[in-house]
């Protein structure tokens, strides 16, 4: 086709001779060159088709790079495939070692009595055997844990159970890592509660209790068979994949070990916290939770089947242009279609074409998670390591079952959207943005319809359900209350503002309701950079405190109508009534509530100093000192402060790309790891304290497994796009639901959901 | 503070980076650096730019709207117009307090009437539905990636949409005129963006000349000659139904999911009366 066009495209030419002597419009280029008494008609005709083939030279050469991208396209998700793949397999694997560790060591530490270890050993043999590859290095494996475990295990257990069960150890940790990475997935998929298959998860869980007895492991054996059956047919990569599976469980078991044993001295704060965590899982009597394995066993299988049902539709989405590379089609194809039908047009203005051309593969290439799924997005994160200066195997062997997977890019703002929040229990999420509103979308509407037609892209476009229109500057911080049912914004402008969230079934287009828009809060008189919301009243009332470049963090009352400002403090502390050299001081950058701690405020500074606050007095109850790295300028300052759920430690994002985590109790740094290529913006914790979010002016979302001593990247993404300098600008987690939403300065707000 | 934002980014980068630094105050924000059209990297580089016009100096409107070199025509009206939607975000503030159902029941300007398409059957809203409904539509058309999936190049049937977008927004402009004058020229005075709308139209033939109704001193080449008239609904509504100035096609728009009313992105409103044809 490509051979025929340049004489297909003459012979029109030829045809239309006559035309092009009368036709009106003809391009004035030719026009000219009619007129003017230097050409004749062949010179004339000769141009033309010089032109012509000029032209379709260049659309050849278009067409053929565009089969080059295709075939390129094709080939990266080829790799992104097996990649998926290799890496859900060996996640899997490696956390179910890492948990049988951390169950192992807490039940030594803890509970040295021992269990039924008979039943323990046949449950590893059901997971050995299925599984025949592997089982080599599963052994090899054993003999490792074997080595550095007895150690501590030999003095610490009754005698006779060591005598009796040396040898057993290796299954009794298979079968520990069987359980608790059952168990871990089983949270996972109860944390999706509104999903519809939890309910057969939640359902299995109650038949299956029953006594452990051997046939009992016999039908884990199945069990566990049915898992391998339901992966292998899917695809040959997981074949592959699992080919590859021996290396990569070595390796990390040899630096995984020596790690955890020091990890119970250096890491007191965080271990103590995992096992009260752990040891409320533990509460039900040992023997119901010996035989909660076999139906977690079952529910592996579901996930699988569950995970390749969606991976297979994912594919198929892909392979199906008109999904996730509509844009880049439809875009080559348009300016294919240019260059054709504009052929009159000035060479100059072909150039343009094709420099621009170049530029949108360019750019392409660089929004893999947001249009082309998360294709580099994956090969990023496989070599995320060692740009990041975390070891590889310790990004593995810490790495959780759950991807997070764009769903819906919420195009709607018309500038950076500079910070985003999710409603505490429903899926609506609020944008804030320079164009100066504050945008509110709805994702339920959208759900239903993804589970009627799911062929269609999920990138489709969506209307925010209302538009917030006050501020007379750009939006800094967003925030809803579900208890008020109100929104909460806060702008350069210098205003809190407080918005009716609108009535449920409030449909795009209805009537303006400026009631909506409720008294803002009057008092800063400078920017408004941050805020937050107390979940809980504080003496009589709710707080918000808020942080602006006036210098001050003001605490309001929210619940009152008349006076809302309750206080006012400085760098220094309360401020007195003539005290006004507050600008000379660091202005604060970011603020939250310490969670283990609700009266208590963390505030960061300019100069990386953080200063804890007690809420009614306004008393500095601890100073963090400033970070060596930093210089008192914006360059090195506090973008982002957040405070952890449950553990109490502060997390703190950097300008110059840190993160760094404190103590709140000693005002200590505990850790500190360079994060991101660029400065870090945004960072949120998940509600159960496991996962940290961090967002960068590098355009990329990372996720961090902070339950882990290494504070390992388990994912990391190209989330927005660049615009000036600016990159993701806000990121959160649902409190409740598997969702986690972004803003960034390309405008765009993306919801992901995970994977399982 | 501020001294020591500027020794900083004096002393430690040579090129200060065009960013906000949460902290910051208010007068420091945006004040970037300037670079050359070609020295802006990034996806949004024609925004960028403009962006950056502005903040030299929103009052030079023949600078803004004079066309860069090496950027398409289109993606600069398309530009202006994102810009001039993020800016009216700004005028609704100053309006919706004195501008109401009960002030406003009908969107009018100077004998004009203006139906509201944001609907899926054209209707008369109250002015500020009708401001609120134009502006929303208008921005959610823009950002529909269906329509113009580009920053750098508009596929040619969109084109229409432009037209139709800025044929809309004048009429904001027309309401706070002629119904909130003072309104009008505080926000005129502070941006410029009526002058700078009407010439980018005028240049651009976004909008017919015969529909550009408030006079104007400085850009406009004559102030119209309004008649006055009265607003008939038989009238009205015999516009409405023959949609002779409709220029976007009712089909373009089947697929938008969310999109409770695909009629949002069809927002053509009709001008009653003294119909001037588009
Ligand atoms: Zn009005
Ligand atoms: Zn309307």
């Amino acid at each position: 086709m490509m051979q025929q066009t340049p004489q297909s495209s003459q012979q029109r030419l030829l045809n239309g001779r006559d035309n092009v002597m009368k036709d009106a419009n003809i391009p004035s280029n030719f026009s000219l060159a009619i007129q003017s008494p230097e050409y004749t008609l062949p010179g004339v005709l000769h141009f033309l088709q010089q032109e012509w083939r000029r032209f379709e030279r260049e659309r050849n050469e278009w067409e053929i790079e565009k089969a080059e991208y295709k075939a390129r396209i094709a080939l990266l998700e080829g790799e992104r495939r097996g990649f998926a793949n290799l890496k859900l397999d060996l996640m899997k694997r490696v956390k179910m070692l890492e948990y049988a560790l951390r169950q192992e060591r807490k039940k030594y530490m803890n509970n040295p009595k021992a269990r039924t270890i008979q039943q323990q050993e046949e449950f590893t043999r059901t997971v050995d055997s299925p599984n025949p590859p592997s089982s080599p290095n599963l052994s090899s494996l054993r003999d490792s844990q074997d080595a550095s475990v007895k150690l501590e295990s030999q003095d610490k257990l009754p005698a006779a159970f060591v005598a009796s069960q040396i040898d057993d150890k290796a299954k009794t940790r298979s079968r520990e890592l069987l359980k608790s990475c059952l168990k871990e997935i089983n949270q996972l998929a109860l944390s999706t509660s509104k999903l519809p298959y939890t309910t057969a998860f939640t359902s299995g869980l109650q038949n299956q209790y029953s006594k452990i007895t051997s046939q009992a492991s016999q039908d884990v054996q199945h069990d566990t068979e049915s898992i391998s059956t339901l992966k292998d047919p899917s695809e040959e990569n997981k074949a592959a994949a699992r080919r590859q599976t021996p290396k990569q469980p070595d390796d990390s078991m040899s630096t995984f070990i020596p790690q955890h044993n020091t990890s119970l001295l250096q890491d007191g704060k965080i271990e103590s916290g995992q096992q009260q965590k752990v040891d409320k899982d533990n509460d039900i009597p040992s023997t119901i939770s010996d035989v909660e394995v076999p139906d977690n066993v079952d529910e592996v299988a579901m996930i699988n089947n569950v995970i390749n049902i969606a991976k297979e539709r994912k594919q198929r989405d892909q392979s199906n242009p008109g999904s996730g590379s509509r844009k880049g089609l439809s875009e080559e194809e348009q300016l294919t279609k240019d260059v054709q039908e504009k052929y009159s047009l000035s060479a100059d203005k072909v150039r343009k074409l094709l420099k621009n051309a170049e530029r949108l593969i360019h750019q392409e290439n660089n929004i893999p998670m947001s249009s082309k799924d998360s294709l580099l997005g994956k090969v990023d994160n496989l070599k995320l390591p060692s740009e990041a200066e975390v070891e590889v195997e310790d990004a593995d062997s810490e790495s959780r079952p759950k991807m997070w997977r764009a769903k819906h890019n919420l195009r709607g703002h018309l500038d950076c959207v500079r910070s985003v929040s999710f409603h505490a229990n429903e899926l609506l999420i609020a944008s804030g943005s320079d164009d100066g509103t504050i945008k509110i979308w709805d994702l339920k509407n959208s759900i239903v319809k993804d589970s009627v037609m799911q062929k269609k892209s999920s990138h489709e476009e969506m209307d925010p359900i209302i538009t917030y229109r006050g501020h007379t500057m750009g939006v800094t911080k967003v925030e809803i209350s579900a208890e008020q049912g109100r929104l909460y914004s806060s702008s350069l402008d210098s205003t809190i503002r407080v918005w009716q969230l609108p009535p449920a079934d409030k449909s795009p287009y209805s009537p303006y309701d400026s009631a909506l828009n409720i008294a803002p809060y009057i008092g800063h008189t400078d920017a408004i950079w941050d805020f937050k919301l107390f979940p809980t009243a504080i003496a009589d009332y709710l707080p918000l405190a808020s942080a602006s470049a006036d210098g001050t963090v003001k605490i309001w009352d929210t619940s009152a109508s008349g006076n809302l400002l309750k206080s006012s403090w400085s760098y220094n502390g309360v401020i007195d009534e003539h005290q006004d050299e507050q600008r000379n001081l660091p202005v604060p950058t970011s603020l939250d509530i310490c969670h283990t701690n609700l009266r208590q405020l963390a505030v960061a500074y300019r100069n990386t100093e953080v200063k804890v606050f007690d809420v009614e007095t306004g008393q500095i109850v601890l100073t963090i000192p400033a970070d060596p790295s930093a210089d008192n300028s914006c360059l090195t300052q506090i973008n982002k402060i957040v405070s952890h759920p449950t553990l109490p430690l502060l997390i703190t994002g950097h300008e110059n790309k840190l993160i760094k985590f404190y103590d709140i109790n000693t005002g200590n740094s505990v850790f500190t790891m360079s994060a991101h290529l660029d400065g870090v913006t945004a960072l949120d914790i998940d509600p159960s304290g496991i996962t940290l979010v961090s967002g960068g002016h590098d355009g990329s979302i990372r996720l961090w497994d902070i339950s882990s001593t290494s504070r390992s990247c388990v994912q990391e993404y190209t989330a927005h796009r660049r615009k000036a300098d600016e990159g993701v600008l806000s990121v959160q987690f649902h409190k409740e639901l598997p969702w986690l939403v972004s803003g960034g300065a390309d405008g765009i707000v993306k919801a992901y959901h995970h994977s399982i | 503070m501020t001294t020591a934002v500027e020794e900083s980014t004096t002393t430690t980068s040579n090129t200060p980076l065009r960013r906000l630094y949460p902290g910051s105050h208010v007068e420091d924000t945006f004040q970037w650096p300037t670079l050359a059209l070609d020295d802006i990297e990034s996806s949004f580089s024609v925004q960028e730019y403009l962006q950056q016009l502005l903040r030299e100096d929103y009052t030079d409107i023949q600078r803004l709207i004079d066309l860069p070199e090496g950027i398409d025509a289109e993606i600069w009206q398309y530009e202006h117009l994102r810009q001039l939607c993020s800016q009216l975000n700004y005028l609704i503030p100053s309006l919706d307090s004195e501008c109401t159902v009960d002030s406003c029941p009908e969107m009018k300007a100077d004998g004009w009437l203006y139906l509201c398409a944001a609907h899926p059957v054209t209707k008369s809203c109250p002015a500020i539905d009708y401001i609120v409904h134009t502006l929303d539509g208008a921005t959610m058309l823009l950002n529909n990636s269906k329509y113009f999936p580009s920053r750098i190049s508009i596929p040619e049937p969109s084109l229409k949409h432009l037209q139709a977008i800025a044929r809309r927004l004048y009429r904001i402009f027309a309401h706070a005129y002629f119904h909130h004058r003072e309104a009008f020229e505080f926000f005129e005075n502070e941006t410029c963006l009526h002058s700078r709308f009407v010439r980018l139209s005028k240049k651009y033939s976004l909008i017919p000349k015969s529909l550009l109704i408030i006079p104007r001193s400085t850009d406009g080449d004559e102030p119209s000659s309004n008649s006055p008239t009265s607003e008939s609904p038989a009238i009205l509504s015999r516009r409405s139904s023959t949609s002779t100035v409709q220029e976007i096609p009712d089909d373009t728009d089947t697929s938008t999911i969310g999109a409770e009313d695909a009629g949002d992105e069809d927002q053509g409103s009709e001008p009653a009366d003294r119909v001037d044809d588009e």
